[in-house]
């Protein structure tokens, strides 16, 4: 037995074996970031879905909430402001901005009696509801998917082939401050 | 389109009226198609009857090339307001503040038209600055994959180049160890079991890799809220539940929502007994899985079953099987008499009971037929794929993926080792130098 050949065993058994696990690793690591890729569009899907109901629920309530332009004309900037936006932090933003402008619009409707009994607008009202939830499951499983990716890429030794293939940490989706406080409400006909 | 004045390419903005603008980023003014000015001044009809006024060149608005179709655009005025019209498209081109001035000038009794102006040149200065900073992403991106590509191609190289020396190396010792190798036994049994052991070993090996591929998979997808599942590969954790009614165990009678089972028989032959499997199978009717969101349909067939807890029932000192199993038997369509007197026979099966936590991984599918419904319970359900796993198991991830884990590290570390172990044993007991 000489040595010669258990060196070349050795040898070829390890680099055999490093190229499967460094190929592995690298495969791994474009999964984790186009999960991510996928978050986001399944988050856009839905974000495209509220954005052509907003139309429905504004017709609905103009009829009624007559005195409430300030509000309605909120939600209707609010959804050209998404139309505009490019890009996962402008689209982020339109969408908080989206999201104010329906819970102020929800409030004030509290105040139409006649509005909240209309079957039309039960419909919507549900509708973007289901929405809106599904949105927040899914901007958390966004999150969830960037924070397994960045994990990863900062483990060793993921950590020296995320660095040769330039794969960096991505942001998550956060929510401005501007954004977290709470909705100032003016209904138009509060009685004195 | 470019710009007359500047000659920088023109920006296009959505506007509430509805066509998009056509606007300078360097501020110099906007184009408008022939048609869109009604859209944009209040009184279009006092503009069109006011008479249009020529104005010469020492007025000092140049002639210059229109941006869409390239003729000649011709200085105009209407209502003290300049501006350039294009004799072939009829487009005009309206200088920084135009816009503004003709749509306060021809005030009607239709619907308010509110411009900002400015508003229209800040979002063309931003959006030309976003799609500068995407050209420059792009060429970075581009620099950063062709400076990827160098590096790919120089660890290509570098491992290439290393498993080539250890061909060589291996190859050199072989020689070494074969040349003046004298083989003074016959190959024998022990031989064919050291083979066995490096095919064995190999086979360890490649089989750590798939359990450490599934255990990556499981660990890189988060857990879906079944709410809001997308179409596609997802995990969900939840309660099974069954979709009509609850199926019984075939050998145990357990109530449960899933099961599988396993018909081994025992043979006697010249080289001793052994176990052979005569009926496998598990059931085919699909379950719900609800979390705290929602519920959603599984279809169990074609799943990679990980349902550890076995429940095995076996024949009696007198060579009988319990009641319930007999009855399982005869239902599955399973003979249990032999030759002489009941078939030795061993069954297990594994099922997933009512409320019990059940783990899935699985491609997200919509049924067909499903009406438009936000409810994933009515559009969509989980089942097998060519391009997906597919794993139903009763233990949690976590516990899961500590298992695949220690399965992982036994394959991965053992297969090789083993594999090494036969083949330097091979070459040391089996070849020897010299006579």
């Amino acid at each position: 037995m000489n040595g010669t050949l258990i060196l070349g065993i050795l040898l070829v058994f390890g680099i055999v074996g490093l190229i499967v696990y460094a190929v592995g690793l690298y495969n791994t690591l474009v999964r984790l970031s186009n999960n991510i890729d996928k978050a986001w569009s399944n988050i856009d899907v839905m974000l495209k879905q509220r954005h052509d109901e907003l139309p429905k629920l504004v017709d609905v309530c103009n009829s009624y909430m007559k005195h409430e332009k300030d509000t309605l004309e909120g939600v209707t900037n609010a959804r050209t402001a998404y139309s505009r936006s490019r890009g996962v932090d402008e689209k982020a933003q339109a969408e908080n901005q989206i999201t104010q402008a329906l819970g102020k619009l929800f409030a004030v409707a509290e105040q139409y009696p006649d509005l909240k009994a209309n079957q039309q607008f039960l419909t919507v009202h549900q509708r973007i509801s289901a929405l809106e939830n599904t949105i927040a499951d899914r901007r958390e499983f966004y999150n969830e998917s960037v924070n397994l990716y960045n994990i990863r890429i900062e483990q060793v030794p993921a950590l020296w082939v995320a660095r040769q293939i330039g794969y960096h940490a991505r942001p998550l989706l956060t929510v401005a401050s501007a954004d977290r406080e709470d909705v100032r409400l003016a209904f138009a006909n509060r009685a004195a | 389109m470019q710009c007359p004045t500047c000659q920088k390419d023109l920006v296009e903005i959505p506007t509430f009226e509805g066509p998009q603008l056509d606007v300078c980023p360097g501020q110099h003014g906007l184009w408008l198609d022939a048609g869109e000015m009604n859209l944009f001044v209040e009184n279009y009809r006092a503009l069109k009857e006011t008479s249009l006024r020529a104005v010469s060149p020492g007025d000092g608005i140049p002639s210059s090339m229109c941006p869409k179709c390239g003729g000649l655009l011709d200085p105009k005025s209407v209502l003290e307001t300049a501006f350039s019209a294009c004799r072939a498209c009829q487009g005009w081109w309206l200088p920084h503040g135009s816009l503004t001035q003709l749509n306060e000038t021809a005030r009607g009794a239709a619907a308010t038209i509110r411009l900002n102006e400015p508003e229209f040149y800040n979002r063309a200065e931003k959006r030309r600055a976003t799609s500068w900073s995407k050209e420059s992403e792009t060429h970075s991106r581009r620099t950063r994959i062709g400076r990827r590509t160098q590096d790919l191609w120089f660890w290509t190289i570098f491992l290439g180049g290393a498993f080539l020396l250890g061909c060589l190396i291996l190859f050199a010792g072989i020689r070494k160890a074969v040349g003046p190798l004298h083989w003074p036994m016959a190959p024998d049994v022990t031989l064919l079991y050291l083979a066995l052991g490096v095919g064995g070993g190999l086979g360890f090996a490649i089989y750590g890799f798939m359990l450490n591929h599934r255990k990556s998979l499981i660990e890189s997808i988060p857990t879906s809220p079944i709410r809001s599942l997308a179409v596609g590969l997802v995990e969900v954790s939840g309660r099974a539940q069954p979709e009509r009614e609850l199926l019984r165990a075939p050998f145990s009678g357990l109530p449960c929502v899933f099961f599988t089972y396993h018909v081994e028989a025992r043979r006697e032959s010249r080289n001793g007994t052994r176990w052979e499997t005569i009926a496998k199978g598990t059931s085919a009717e699909p379950f719900y899985v609800q979390d705290e969101t929602g519920k959603v349909l599984v279809v169990p067939f074609d799943a990679q079953l990980i349902l550890p807890d076995n429940r095995t029932t076996r024949n009696n000192w007198f060579g009988t099987l319990p009641e319930q199993t007999h009855q399982g038997l005869s239902k599955l369509g399973i003979a249990v008499d032999g030759w002489f007197g009941e078939k030795t026979l061993r069954c297990s099966e594994a099922s997933i009971l009512p409320e019990e936590t059940v783990y899935v991984l699985g491609t997200a599918q919509e049924q067909r037929g499903a009406v438009e419904s936000t409810e994933n319970s009515d559009r969509l359900y989980i089942g097998s794929s060519r391009d997906h796993h597919f794993i139903i198991s009763d233990r949690s991830e976590k516990a899961l993926l500590s298992r695949l884990r220690w399965q992982v590290f036994a394959f991965l570390g053992g297969g090789p080792a083993l594999a090494v172990l036969c083949l330097l044993l091979i070459f040391k007991t089996y070849g020897t130098t010299g006579p």
